[in-house]
C-alpha cells in the first residue's frame, strides 16, 4: 500500500467534504507532521484518522472498552472513539502508522513478530502504542508495569503473555 | 450522533456565555462517558463545549490545610500526584482502578461527579474524606458536601448554566482513609459494588473520634452509611467492632438487582467490602505520615 505520509515532504490529503456541514479548521502534528485539515464538529478522531486513508488504528467496540483503537495525544494513551476529531486541534497525535516504516521496523514492532505477539492483529496497534507510551515514560518498566499498561487493550487471541513478552524483550535489550 | 456545534473556550467566562447562548449543551471533560452517550444517541445536544482549554482547573494543591482538586484534573494525575499520594493514598488507589491506562489519561475527577453514576469509584473515597465541591455559575459560586452534589443516576443539583470548578478536602494528621473495590475484572471493571472508610482517632487515646463509612452501586447514588459510623464513634478499634460495623451497614443498604449483580450479592460483599475498609482505613492512621 502506498503509505503518503512516509515519503519525505509529501503533503498529507485536507479533506474537503460537504461546505453546508458545520465544520472548523483544525491544525496539529501527526505522526510528526503538521496537518491542517477541515473537520465536521461531530466527528470521531477515529473516523477522522480513517478518512486520512490512516487505517491502521482499528475501530472495535466504539465505546472506550477495547482499546483497539488507541494512539497517543500528547504523549499520553488515549481511546480515539472517545475524542472528536475537534480536539485534536492543536495536539500532537501518533498513530500506528508513526511507528517505525516497512523499511525500518520499530524495536517493539519487530519483538512481536519475533515473540509471535501477533494472531488476528485486531489489537495489535493498539497493543503497540500503550506499549510505546510506557517505554517513552519508563524505559526500564517490571512485569506487573507492562501488564497495566496494556490493561485497556483486549486481546482475545494471544491471552496476552506473549505481547508481555514482546514488550519485556524490548525493556532487556536496552538495559 | 446527532449535529451539534464544538466550543473550546479558554476562561471561565467564555463558559458561562456559551452555556447562556446553547441551551442544549453538554460539557465535555474527558470525554469518556459523553462520547458513548452520543454514540448511542442518549444525548443530542446542540453544542458541545470543551472544558479542556480552562488550564486553571488542571492540577492538585494544598493550600491552607486543605487539598484543592481542579475538576478537570484526570484520574492519571491524581494517582500519580506525590500530594495524594502522601495526604489520600486512597484517593490515589481508586484513580487508579478506574477504566483503563486510556480512560484515566482522559477521565477527569469533576467528570466522574458531573456524569454521576452511583458506580464511581473516586466519589466515596471523596465522601469519606469529607470533599466539598464548588460549583460555579455567572451568578453565584456555592460550596456544597459533595454527597449532596447527586440526586439519583446521572443526575444532580447543578443547574443550568452551572459546573463543578474544584473540589477539596481537609488534610488531618490523625485521619486514615481507604478504597476497597469489587470488579468482575481487575481491569476495565465497572465497580459491582466499592467502599471507603475515613477514621480519625483522637491521638492520645486512640478514641475513634470521627468516621464515615461510603459505599458506591448499593443505591441510586453513592451513600454515607451512619448505622456503621455509630458503631464505631467513641470507641476503641477492635477486630469485633470493626466486624458489628461492617454487619450493620449489610443490614442498613438497599442495593437493586441490575445488569451487574443482585441485591442479594452486594449486600452480603458489602459487609467483606467495608470490614476490609475500615482495616486499612486503621492500617493508614496508625502509621504516621509528614505533614
Amino acid at each position: 500500500m502506498d503509505v503518503p505520509w512516509k515519503k519525505p515532504g509529501a503533503k498529507l490529503p485536507v479533506l474537503e467534504g460537504d461546505k453546508n456541514m458545520s465544520k472548523q479548521t483544525i491544525n496539529f502534528m501527526l505522526n510528526s507532521q503538521k496537518v491542517s485539515a477541515q473537520v465536521e464538529s461531530d466527528s470521531r478522531l477515529v473516523d477522522f484518522l480513517h478518512e486520512m486513508g490512516l487505517t491502521g488504528t482499528k475501530l472495535g467496540c466504539g465505546e472506550g472498552d477495547c482499546g483497539a483503537c488507541t494512539v497517543i495525544i500528547d504523549g499520553q494513551t488515549a481511546n480515539s472513539c472517545l475524542v472528536l476529531a475537534p480536539q485534536i486541534d492543536g495536539k500532537e497525535v501518533t498513530t500506528i502508522e508513526g511507528l517505525g516504516s516497512y523499511e525500518q521496523l520499530h524495536p517493539l514492532q519487530e519483538a512481536f513478530i519475533e515473540e509471535g505477539a501477533v494472531q488476528c492483529g485486531f489489537c495489535t496497534p493498539g497493543m503497540l502504542l500503550s506499549a510505546k507510551a510506557l517505554l517513552d515514560e519508563n524505559s526500564n518498566p517490571k512485569r506487573e508495569e507492562i501488564i497495566r499498561s496494556i490493561s485497556g487493550n483486549l486481546c482475545r487471541c494471544t491471552g496476552y503473555t506473549k505481547i508481555a513478552n514482546a514488550i519485556e524483550k524490548v525493556v532487556r535489550s536496552k538495559s | 450522533m446527532s449535529k451539534f456545534e464544538y466550543y473550546r473556550p479558554k476562561c471561565l467566562n467564555e463558559v458561562f456565555k456559551l452555556m447562556a447562548e446553547n441551551h442544549g449543551y453538554s460539557l465535555l471533560a474527558g470525554g469518556t462517558d459523553l462520547m458513548v452517550k452520543l454514540k448511542e444517541n442518549l444525548i443530542k445536544p446542540t453544542a458541545v463545549i470543551d472544558l479542556d482549554g480552562l488550564e486553571g482547573l488542571k492540577g492538585i494543591n494544598l493550600e491552607a490545610g486543605r487539598i484543592v482538586l481542579g475538576a478537570l484534573t484526570t484520574h492519571t494525575r491524581l494517582e500519580q500526584s506525590e500530594l495524594i499520594n502522601r495526604f489520600a493514598p486512597a484517593l490515589a488507589k481508586a484513580a487508579g482502578l478506574v477504566g483503563s491506562p486510556q480512560i484515566r489519561n482522559k477521565g477527569t475527577v469533576g467528570g466522574n461527579m458531573g456524569n454521576a453514576s452511583p458506580a464511581a469509584d473516586t466519589v466515596p473515597v471523596l465522601i469519606a474524606l469529607g470533599a466539598e465541591v464548588v460549583l460555579s455559575s455567572k451568578e453565584e459560586i456555592r460550596t456544597i458536601p459533595l454527597e449532596e452534589l447527586f440526586l439519583g443516576p446521572g443526575r444532580t443539583v447543578l443547574k443550568p448554566g452551572e459546573l463543578i470548578t474544584t473540589i477539596s478536602f481537609e488534610v488531618l494528621n490523625h485521619q486514615g482513609c481507604s478504597f476497597q473495590k469489587l470488579g468482575k475484572r481487575k481491569a476495565l471493571a465497572i465497580s459491582v459494588i466499592n467502599a471507603s472508610a475515613s477514621l480519625e482517632i483522637e491521638p492520645e487515646t486512640k478514641v475513634i473520634k470521627k468516621v464515615r463509612i461510603a459505599l458506591g452501586s448499593v443505591a441510586a447514588t453513592a451513600v454515607r452509611v451512619s448505622a456503621g459510623e455509630e458503631i464505631l464513634i467513641g470507641n476503641y478499634y477492635s477486630s469485633e467492632l470493626i466486624k458489628k460495623a461492617a454487619e450493620e451497614v449489610s443490614k442498613a443498604i438497599r442495593p437493586i438487582d441490575d445488569v451487574r449483580s443482585t441485591a442479594i450479592y452486594r449486600k452480603r460483599v458489602a459487609e467483606v467490602l467495608v470490614g476490609r475498609a475500615l482495616e486499612e482505613a486503621w492500617s493508614q492512621v496508625t502509621c504516621t505520615r509528614g505533614g
